[in-house]
């Protein structure tokens, strides 16, 4: 299957990336937030499990880390952990900041993908652009749960529309469309009538993992 | 698109979950499901083998610390 053979109608390859890049992740966004607070009204006065989602997410991000696929995979595993750890460090020692945490972790893994040459030198790419009080935390973590949202499905989407054969602006436009469409359900979460007091990204940082 | 943005770009999930993790978790209770799951998907290519050790892990790994952290707010030292 390719694009050509797919131009009979204009809407098939934004179809597509509905389907790849868009629903399989969305369906559960809007489920999860109904089931939030389904959960959170039966159980609010009750002790309240809070271990078994860490525990999962924990087990997920070991095994993203260890068995990765394709474009994260030809990075060696140790320095898939070492970025890691890089970034939660630096996260605690900037005083638990997610940012700057996710920044040293990114930049730890390019940085040392890039050179190859192991001096453990990347701890040192870290805090020195924190900004301390830039922004409201609640901003920047609705900021930073919506980037990371996307980018996990711009690889996706992007590497699926290349192996049909795309040219870069098809690619472009797709990814434009997953944006509006996110953007749509995201909208549609905020001021639904399911949450109207709490905006869906700020309840899933705040509420399920903690 | 370089590959090494492509793997920064897959490597922000486990990067921003982890980060999110560990902030969240401010004792050592907290900390306790997290170890363990991380554990058990450690030693699952062993034990339990790459099909069902996701479930494995958020199970036993959840229901472990959720007892542990139980008996622990039950009797304060």
């Amino acid at each position: 299957m390719s694009i050509e053979a797919l131009q009979g109608g204009w809407f098939w390859p934004y179809l597509v990336v509905i389907v790849v890049g868009f629903l399989p992740t969305e369906v559960w966004r809007v489920l999860g937030v109904f089931a939030g607070k389904a959960s959170g009204r039966i159980r609010r006065s009750s002790t309240g499990s809070r271990s078994s989602p860490p525990a999962l997410v924990a087990a997920v991000v070991a095994k993203l880390v260890l068995a990765p696929t394709a474009p994260l995979s030809a990075i060696p595993t140790e320095t898939r952990a070492m970025a890691l750890a890089a970034g939660v460090g630096a996260m605690l020692f900037a005083r638990r900041s997610l940012v700057v945490g996710l920044l040293v972790g990114e930049g730890a893994l390019i940085s040392r993908a890039r050179s190859h040459r192991g001096d453990g030198s990347c701890e040192r790419t870290g805090p020195a652009v924190l900004p301390r009080r830039f922004l409201r935390q609640s901003a920047m973590q609705g900021l930073i749960v919506a980037l990371v949202g996307y980018a996990s499905s711009v690889a996706v989407v992007v590497q699926g529309l290349r192996a049909m054969g795309a040219t870069p602006g098809q690619i472009a436009s797709g990814l434009c469309m997953m944006g509006v469409a996110k953007g749509l359900v995201a909208i549609g979460l905020s001021c639904g009538r399911a949450c109207r007091s709490r905006s869906p990204g700020r309840r899933r940082a705040s509420r399920c993992w903690r | 698109m370089p590959p090494v943005l492509a793997a920064a770009l897959l490597f922000t999930t486990p990067m921003f979950f982890s980060v999110n993790l560990a902030a969240a978790a401010r004792t050592l209770l907290d900390a306790l499901p997290i170890a363990l799951s991380v554990a058990i998907i450690l030693v699952a290519p062993w034990t339990i083998g790459r099909d069902y050790d996701l479930m494995v892990a958020g199970i036993v790994g959840g229901t472990i610390a959720y007892a542990v952290q139980r008996r622990a707010r039950r009797s304060p030292p």
